[in-house]
């Protein structure tokens, strides 16, 4: 069965271009070849884009029933399956795949149309619409270079055909609509491998510099960082132990300790005796110098008690 | 069956994405490598090198040590003399613990020193490294 029968038997008022009787009927051919059109339209930056509307190629529509995301990736794959079978190339192949829930006369599962040099617009919208009415049973959609795509609904099921056929007058109501496509079909094939190459080409060269700079910091090198070594104590902080060595307590003024701390440096602590008790002081012994610095009284100790309290330790 | 052209197709950018992150970081790690040529020595080690050093000193002078906490080093003598030795046997050991502050020495009776005898206290600083 060719073609030409196939439309006719599902068609009935379809003869080809010629009546049941034989005489020839003469098609008003109103669907006539688009031109491409651009249109402007200002994006929400204020930034104008322009957007070229032209025919698709070629139009493939199909029908899978069932809901679960199996059915979908198998959508998927039968897509490029056809893709492939009808040999498209993979340049400018676009693909939509819809999910039809509460259609009346389809079942729920999810719809795709595939696309061959389209301008990104898709006809699933109007087609669903259209089929919707038990009386619509088949769709026109118009193709580049005067070919046609006739999608019919039959039993449920959806299946497409592209022919040189018109469609006759009374099947203009049945064309889909040029300009209401929505712009929802995506590109099939990335056309494009630059960013995924450089990134490779990126991680590749970050390697080898790592390796590089590993081989030079722990093999050519081989260097470990040296300490400085710091001294704390400091010069004007010597001891003058001459001085020091000589200190001999007396009655009056004993020593009972010689000490050295960071502020201070070097210094002694005396107890003197005064009239009342014992005062302690404190008179540091300088580098250099020979004699000690004028004492500073720390605290008293009054006679009979146990002690003040230490101002230095 | 999978497209592997679909299969790819959006991983391929988030692969891509992570790729570059990753080649930035690798990078830059390689020029930390670079900017820092020479390999960090161990602290710790040195720390125990020069601890030991100085107490080993301060035991030829006649200190005992003892560590109190992880960076003080403590060194008695229960020696009370009072002589030139005295005091430059002290600064000998200050100058001799390279990286210990000296931070107290005391010479004298318990009541002021906590000791009768000497006392001396030094901290670790870590030094740098170049």
């Amino acid at each position: 069965m060719n073609f030409i029968e196939r439309i006719k038997e599902k068609i009935p008022f379809f003869d080809g271009g010629n009546t049941g009787s034989g005489t020839p009927v003469k098609i008003e051919e109103k669907p006539q070849e688009k031109k491409e059109v651009v249109t402007s339209e200002k994006n929400w930056l204020g930034i104008t884009t322009e957007k070229v509307e032209h025919l698709p190629g070629l139009i493939f529509v199909d029908f899978k029933p069932g809901s679960e995301d199996e059915v979908k990736k198998n959508a998927k794959s039968d897509i490029f399956q056809k893709v492939e079978s009808m040999a498209w190339g993979k340049k400018g192949v676009t693909y939509r795949i819809y999910h039809v829930v509460g259609h009346p006369r389809l079942d729920d599962g999810y719809l795709y149309e595939v696309q061959q040099n389209g301008d990104g617009g898709s006809y699933i919208e109007q087609m669903l619409d259209f089929f919707k009415s038990p009386k619509n049973d088949y769709f026109w959609v118009q193709c580049a270079k005067s070919k046609w795509a006739l999608v019919e609904l039959k039993n449920g099921f959806i299946d497409t055909s592209i022919t040189t056929i018109k469609p006759i007058k009374d099947d203009y109501s049945r064309v889909g609509e040029y300009s209401k496509k929505p712009n929802k079909m995506r590109p099939l094939y990335v056309d494009s491998y630059a960013f995924f190459y450089i990134s490779v080409m990126l991680f590749f060269g970050s390697l080898i510099s790592v390796a590089f700079a590993s081989m030079f910091k722990y093999v050519w090198l081989d260097e470990e960082e040296k300490f400085v070594d710091n001294n704390y104590y400091q010069p004007k902080t010597y001891v003058n132990a001459d001085l020091l060595g000589q200190i001999r307590g007396s009655y009056e003024k004993r020593p009972v300790a010689f000490r050295y701390n960071k502020s201070k440096g070097w210094h002694v602590v005396f107890e003197e005796r005064r009239p009342g008790g014992i005062a302690v002081i404190e008179q540091r012994a300088l580098p250099g110098k020979q004699e000690l610095s004028a004492p500073v009284e720390l605290e008293f100790i009054a006679e009979g008690s146990q002690g003040g309290d230490s101002n230095d330790q | 069956m999978i497209n592997k052209n679909q299969a790819f197709k959006q991983e391929r950018f988030y692969i891509s994405v992570i790729l570059t992150v990753i080649s930035v970081a690798f990078f830059a790690f390689a020029y930390t490598l670079y900017l820092n040529p020479k390999q960090e020595p161990s602290y710790e080690e040195k720390k125990k090198e020069d601890i030991a050093n100085c107490t080993k000193f301060a035991g030829f002078k006649g200190f005992k040590h003892r560590m109190v906490g992880r960076s003080n080093v403590e060194l008695t003598d229960d020696r009370l003399t009072l002589d030139v030795k005295t005091f430059s046997d002290a600064e000998a050991v200050m100058l001799a613990c390279s990286n210990l502050e000296p931070q107290l020495f005391c010479l004298g009776v318990e009541e002021y020193c906590g000791i009768s005898g000497k006392k001396m206290v030094l901290t670790y600083e870590e030094p740098k490294a170049y």
